[in-house]
């Protein structure tokens, strides 16, 4: 009898390691676990508001913590590279025709970090508002 | 392959929430991770009676359940799929559960938070 032989794939967890490429493809996809779980920080806000003032005012103080910066900066640092590198790929993910004519992708990519220094702009004017 | 009746909201929640996290989040650690923690904000701006002020317009509630669920959804699908490539994870029902879980349980409260604050 005939034994049916099954590819398998030989696949190395550390592939990722192999070179600078692959690298960089994983530092941006596991930015994702940055996001996560910022997100789930900001539920936890939310909820805590809901449950109370006492409540929301200890999830300030755990905000506080020397540990949780750290957290928040390296977090920040992984929520620019998702921005840097999404800008990047909107040209490919949003081809955008105008006039029957393809924008070029430097002026898609132009077009988010405009918009997204605009949104920093209203929300700096925001705050400088409120301050004075 | 079977072609899966959830893949086209799947993929739409993922782009949506792939350009809100990119113009939103660095805006909202910055502000609410690293300023605020810091003091370097007006006292007022986030406090309690702050967001039970913003809290009585819906628009707030809307674009606050957007983001949050967007961004979400973004993340567990990019990190389901980023867990295959490292196989950490197979294709199977146990351990999409876990990612996908963890999305629908963060919807659902953030939803019932934002509707009975």
């Amino acid at each position: 009898m005939i034994k049916a032989k099954h590819y398998i794939r030989s696949h190395d967890k550390l592939w990722w390691l192999k070179d600078k490429q692959r690298f960089l493809y994983m530092l941006r996809e596991i930015s994702s676990l940055f996001l996560g779980l910022y997100t789930i920080m900001l539920i936890i806000r939310l909820a805590s508001f809901t449950a109370g003032e006492s409540y929301y005012d200890s999830y300030l103080d755990f905000m506080a913590t020397p540990s949780f910066m750290i957290y928040s900066i390296i977090t920040l640092i992984f929520a620019l590279i998702h921005t840097i590198t999404w800008f990047f790929l909107a040209p490919q993910a949003m081809p955008l025709v105008i006039a029957g004519k393809k924008m070029p992708n430097g002026v898609i990519t132009g077009g988010c970090f405009i918009v997204f220094l605009g949104l920093v702009g209203i929300i700096t004017w925001f705050i400088k508002e409120l301050t004075i | 392959m079977k072609r899966s009746g959830t893949k086209p909201i799947l993929w739409l929640l993922f782009s949506m929430g792939g350009t809100v996290a990119a113009f939103t989040m660095p805006i909202i650690i910055t502000v609410l991770g690293i300023l605020h923690p810091l003091d370097l904000l007006p006292t007022q701006l986030l406090s309690y009676q702050m967001i039970e002020v913003i809290s009585h317009y819906w628009i707030a509630r809307i674009i606050i359940a957007g983001i949050i669920i967007t961004v979400l959804w973004h993340a567990m699908h990019r990190l389901f799929l980023t867990m295959l490539d490292l196989c950490l994870c197979q294709d199977k029902f146990s351990h999409k559960i876990l990612f996908y879980g963890i999305a629908i349980a963060g919807t659902m409260v953030t939803l019932f938070s934002i509707l009975i604050v």
